[in-house]
């Protein structure tokens, strides 16, 4: 749709500068006299503005330069966004894809760099497990709940980074996570702020001029980005009972 | 040495044919005035001197070659008319300076002492001048610009009766100063034929007539007298024009008169006159008996 | 009689200079349109994702040149269509001009213009990396620093200074050819309508696109430079030997 509409907004440009044209050519006076010469200052004064414009961000390069870029993908993950390999043809897509929760599933190792935070917290006779918004709206963190079968009274807590990957770049590390609240045998969880937080600030130079570069740098024609909540795992005694209005988002790992 | 030859020349556009075959020559250093009824093909035939538009069939020369895209005919002839424009930007002062650029022999001093005698801003637009004022601007121009071949379309369009006597002398004192070929058409012949040396009458896409004003004058006489006197004389001679007012009438006929008829005239009370370049003019472009009174009878 | 016999050169040398005085204005326009396209950039694109819920976002903001080539370019078109309209064509017969000097002129015009109007549009990078800076704070700059790549700065300006000329020619190609005869509206029409629609045996848009890849896709700079001449001349001659004949201040 994008390349068929140019040319209309091109000949509504040219129809109204030839419009502005013939008027003027119509023995109207103008509103203000501009001397010719004007002109030619003005580009000329451009040009340079533009030239010491070069030099100074030339000097400053690293300056301007010297945000930390976004982590590129090199986890596990990345298979699944690289879009040479068609997601079918990804071995053990799905498994890959809900990895955490497969692994906890499934009593295995999770490689520690997953882990935002490991907490430990007393047990009592009950766990509350309590919601501070709606947790049908957005994205609620997942929570998966395994009994353990040795016998000490205390709460593991596992906190599983959230994943948030646009294009190549994995940006987990820049979302903010609420973490749960504990007060006796009780765990809240928050509502979250409203958040808009700028992540990244790119400069690319325009595409069609990097034609003859050797090291093309594009943008990408669309973002595609991927988001999954984060997960807290909790180990609780055996004998812990749940108290939970809801247990739509509670999962138990048998 | 010729400067303008046209031989055969015919110019035809989509639907009509303006010149028909025509043929003239133009001698360097006279001042020729082309005249003519509207849309004879004054401003086509000057056109295609100055090369804007290239002739159907027949030959152009000027300056010995042909015009049409030809840089040397360009560089040494100016066409002057109401279709001279420059861009909107510019102002009178940037006008002359593109001139003063393009014209070897312009006459920079001469140009602005006649922009400030005619009353110009010399920041005032070239597109915002009135219609009056662009043609004396344009004027200025060609006179300024000395070209060898100067041609004026209507120069006089818009301008005011003290411009445009104003216009004239000031052509006829650099022309006189500096000698050069200059063509030069109006409506208005009266206004003119002390400046012309030679006419070139364009009538019905042809040169109906080229000489010297008195030669246009001599083609006809005028007779006044009593009607039935006059139609009795003229009996078997061509009547250009007559104008009845009160007891005498005023006749043009051709001047083909034997002394011995011209004398008999004389004996009958009719009074013989030489004509006006005007009334010359008006006799040879109209047709014969028939003038815009017959339209009324 | 003294009869003075320019060069083509002369006259096209001082018609170069008319026509630079007689669009000074389009100068202007270019300046306010560039410096328009610098503010847009320098405010920068805004790709939001959301996580969490609806009211949790994080944002990437992109800043990119790309407006002001574009810009660049449109000038270019509409700045040829404009060169030969008969109005401007009878303003340079108002003085010493045969059809050829005065194309040569319009030409001289054009490589001028395309230089001006590339390096501004090129250079503009720097501004709106500068601003950016200032404005948003230290960014991820993914293109090299001209003080380490030169080249870089070079091969922009030459990609830029071609693709505006190109833009010049065919707008001033389609304006001479619609001055000479209108029925090239029809076909310029026809080829807009060939090039859009589709059907089973017909596909106008890839043809198109074939087109814009022959030039779009060319990373050899000899074939780049090679293309690009000869679309430019080409162009430049059409236009040239179908308005020859052509009668002016008609």
């Amino acid at each position: 749709m994008g390349i068929n509409l140019l040319p209309i907004i091109l000949i509504i440009i040219i129809v109204l500068v030839l419009a502005y044209q013939m008027t003027k050519s119509n023995n109207q006076k103008a509103a203000f006299v501009i001397k010719r010469n004007v002109h030619f200052k003005l580009v000329a004064f451009f040009i340079v503005f533009l030239i010491m414009t070069t030099v100074v961000t030339e000097i400053f390069y690293s300056k301007i330069n010297s945000a930390t870029p976004p982590d590129k993908i090199e986890n596990h993950y990345d298979e699944e966004y690289n879009s040479s390999i068609p997601l079918e043809e990804t071995e053990n897509y799905h498994e890959e894809y809900n990895s955490i929760e497969y692994q906890i599933m499934n009593h295995e190792d999770i490689d520690s760099d997953l882990l935002l935070e490991k907490r430990t917290h007393p047990a009592g006779q009950t766990l509350t497990i309590q919601w501070e918004h709606d947790f049908y709206e957005g994205n609620s963190p997942f929570i998966y709940i395994e009994r353990k079968q040795t016998g000490d009274q205390r709460i593991e807590e596992f906190l599983y980074k959230p994943l948030l990957i646009v294009d190549d770049y994995d940006f987990s590390n820049a979302v903010d996570v609420t973490k749960p609240i504990w007060t006796d045998n009780k765990m809240t969880i928050p509502e979250k702020a409203i958040n808009d937080t700028t992540v990244a600030t790119f400069f690319y130079d325009a595409g069609l001029i990097q034609q003859l570069m050797k090291s093309r740098q594009l943008q990408s024609t669309g973002y595609s980005s991927e988001y999954r909540a984060p997960i807290i795992h909790l180990k609780i005694p055996a004998e812990l009972e749940i108290v939970d209005s809801d247990e739509d988002y509670l999962y138990f790992v048998d | 040495m010729t400067v303008v030859e046209f031989i055969n020349v015919t110019k035809s556009y989509r639907t009509h044919t303006v010149l028909k075959e025509i043929n003239f020559t133009i001698k360097q250093g006279v001042l020729t005035g082309i005249i003519g009824r509207n849309g004879v093909g004054k401003t086509t035939l000057m056109k295609l001197i100055v090369g804007f538009i290239e002739e159907t069939s027949g030959k152009v020369e000027v300056f010995s070659e042909k015009p049409f895209n030809n840089l040397k005919v360009s560089a040494n002839s100016i066409l002057v008319d109401d279709g001279m424009n420059f861009p909107y930007p510019m102002t009178v002062t940037d006008v002359l300076k593109e001139c003063n650029r393009f014209y070897v022999n312009w006459d920079a001093k001469l140009a602005e002492r006649l922009v400030n005698y005619f009353g110009f801003h010399p920041d005032a637009r070239h597109s915002q001048l009135s219609k009056g004022k662009k043609s004396t601007l344009n004027a200025i121009i060609g006179i300024a610009a000395r070209c060898p071949l100067t041609i004026f379309d209507e120069p006089t369009t818009g301008m005011d009766s003290s411009v445009r006597k104003d216009f004239y002398r000031a052509l006829l004192k650099d022309y006189l100063a500096h000698p050069r070929t200059i063509l030069l058409s109006s409506h208005h012949i009266e206004e003119i034929e002390d400046l012309l040396e030679d006419v070139l009458l364009v009538h019905e896409g042809i040169a109906h007539f080229h000489g010297s004003i008195t030669e246009l004058q001599e083609m006809f006489i005028t007779l006044t007298g009593k009607k039935e006197k006059l139609a009795l004389h003229t009996n078997g001679k061509t009547v250009f024009s007559t104008n009845n007012l009160g007891p005498y009438s005023e006749w043009i006929i051709q001047n083909k008169c034997t002394q011995k008829e011209l004398e008999q005239m004389k004996l009958d009370g009719i009074a013989i006159a030489s004509v006006s370049a005007n009334d010359a003019y008006i006799a040879l472009t109209d047709r014969p008996k028939g003038g815009i009174d017959d339209v009324f009878e | 009689m003294y009869l003075n016999e320019p060069t083509l050169s002369d006259i096209v040398k001082k018609q170069f200079r008319f026509k630079l005085n007689a669009n000074a204005a389009s100068f202007s326009t270019f300046v306010l349109l560039q410096a328009g396209a610098i503010v847009l950039s320098i405010v920068g694109t805004n790709s939001s994702f959301f996580y969490s819920s609806d009211e949790s976002l994080v944002t990437i903001i992109t800043l990119s040149n790309d407006t002001n080539i574009v810009i660049a370019m449109v000038w270019a078109f509409v700045l040829g269509i404009m060169l030969t309209t008969r109005n401007k064509q009878s303003e340079s017969f108002s003085f010493v001009s045969t059809r050829l000097s005065n194309h040569l002129s319009n030409f001289l015009f054009m490589l001028f213009s395309s230089l001006i109007a590339g390096i501004s549009a090129v250079l503009s990078g720097s501004a709106i990396k500068l601003f950016g800076f200032i404005f948003h704070g230290e960014m991820v700059v993914h293109s090299s620093s001209i003080v380490d790549n030169p080249n870089n700065l070079l091969l922009q300006l030459v990609t830029a200074f071609a693709y505006i000329l190109l833009l010049f020619l065919i707008g001033y190609s389609i304006s001479s050819l619609v001055q000479t005869n209108k029925i090239f509206i029809a076909l310029f029409a026809l080829i807009w309508i060939l090039a859009t629609s589709m059907n089973g045996s017909w596909n106008g848009p890839e043809y198109a696109l074939a087109i814009i890849k022959f030039f779009g896709s060319e990373r050899s700079i000899l074939l780049f430079t090679l293309k690009f001449i000869v679309a430019i001349l080409g162009l430049f001659v059409i236009s040239t030997l179908i308005t020859n004949r052509s009668e002016v201040r008609n």
